[in-house]
């Protein structure tokens, strides 16, 4: 089928028709297409503070921090939640193996949890950021914060963490 | 103090030096003091296309939403873990019962929230996983997803389960509701990212 008809209208597509055909060309791999289309976009001039990158730059990082927080605690959470069941409805002994298993799981997990969250400290001091204001207004903030507060009760050693055989923690 | 002297050194700053001030002013709440750092800083020129702010939009869309996807999981399997933990306190089933109630309230929210980016993306003409299956943690999600099928309230269970813990007249979040905060955060990023917006 010969598209260059079509191609030639590209430049009259409207923000809201052309992205979604920029997302889907993206989602089977045609790049030519991809950029065709985003090439025959209208230019919109910006004019923009110049600390607008580096705090797009900082949104985002906060944004992926959270998610990988939270990613860690769902993680955490379903490993008790798993270690609780082989512990309360055990079929055999070695139910409860796999239980204390987890329970290392989860150890690892919450040291993990607590490793990351420490490393945020770090670099927002770095910022001169308060580690929390940036997160505060984000939906999931209570969560996290709930969630590294019994972490770090059970909290373990690096070299405690390192006593955990890979294959009981990789995600 | 007086800092009009401070104030006339603001066009100086660095990124990296006005933006910690930007943050501290609005966590302090000293609005006024933000705007002046904001509106001190020099300008950089820009030439983008017409669909940049609508697609930053989608995509500060889609990330607040794995955000909120992600935390209602974990509330989801913490509630889970609690309720593993009063199934075995045999003596308690009336704790037990509440527990597994929050099990199913949560597995409710998730499933209202997860359903609603479906329809939100039906309505930008865009698949629901292009702009999330790329994101981490989205394979917990996936994991979550399998889980709560099943497990969820009903909308009608999951307002009683409210009204009976503490929220007399409590209405459980639908689909509609979630849908409605999407659109209206996707227009409000869209219209600030155009420069519409203060």
């Amino acid at each position: 089928m010969n598209t260059k008809a079509l191609t030639d209208l590209y430049d009259r597509l409207t923000p809201a028709e052309r992205l979604p055909l920029i997302m889907a060309a993206m989602e089977r791999g045609d790049e030519l297409e991809a950029d065709r289309l985003s090439r025959s976009a209208p230019r919109c001039e910006l004019r923009l503070p110049d600390y607008h990158g580096f705090g797009e730059g900082v949104l985002f990082l906060s944004l992926f921090h959270m998610v990988e927080q939270l990613n860690l605690g769902l993680v955490f959470w379903r490993a008790q939640s798993m270690a609780a069941e082989w512990e309360t409805f055990p079929l055999g002994p070695e139910d409860q193996v796999r239980a204390d298993r987890l329970w290392d799981c989860v150890h690892m997990f919450g040291y993990r949890l607590c490793m990351e969250a420490d490393a945020w400290r770090l670099v927002c001091a770095e910022m001169h950021a308060d580690p929390e204001a940036l997160l505060r207004d984000i939906r999931g903030f209570d969560s996290m914060r709930d969630t590294e507060k019994l972490a770090r009760a059970l909290l373990w050693t690096p070299r405690g963490s390192s006593g955990v055989p890979a294959e009981d923690w990789r995600e | 103090m007086n800092t009009a002297a401070l104030g006339k050194l603001y066009d100086r700053l660095t990124p990296a030096e006005r933006l910690p001030l930007i943050i501290a002013a609005s966590l302090r709440g000293d609005e006024a003091e933000r705007q002046r750092l904001a509106q001190a800083a020099p300008r950089t020129d820009l030439r983008v296309p017409d669909h940049y702010a609508l697609g930053l939009a989608l995509q500060e869309s889609a990330t607040f939403h794995i955000v909120d996807l992600l935390g209602l999981a974990t509330k989801f399997w913490q509630a889970w873990g609690l309720w593993g933990w009063f199934q075995s306190l045999p003596q308690r089933p009336e704790e037990e019962a509440l527990k597994l109630g929050l099990v199913k309230s949560c597995a409710y929210q998730f499933t209202v929230h997860d359903a609603a980016w479906g329809l939100f993306c039906a309505e930008q003409r865009m698949e629901p996983e292009a702009l999330l299956d790329f994101m981490p943690g989205y394979e917990r999600i996936e994991m979550t997803r399998l889980e709560v099928r099943g497990l969820a309230y009903t909308h009608e269970e999951a307002t009683m389960f409210m009204r009976l813990h503490g929220k007399p007249t409590a209405v459980a979040a639908m689909q509609e509701d979630v849908l409605k905060s999407l659109r209206d955060l996707l227009k409000a990023r869209e219209a600030w990212w155009n420069g519409d917006s203060a």
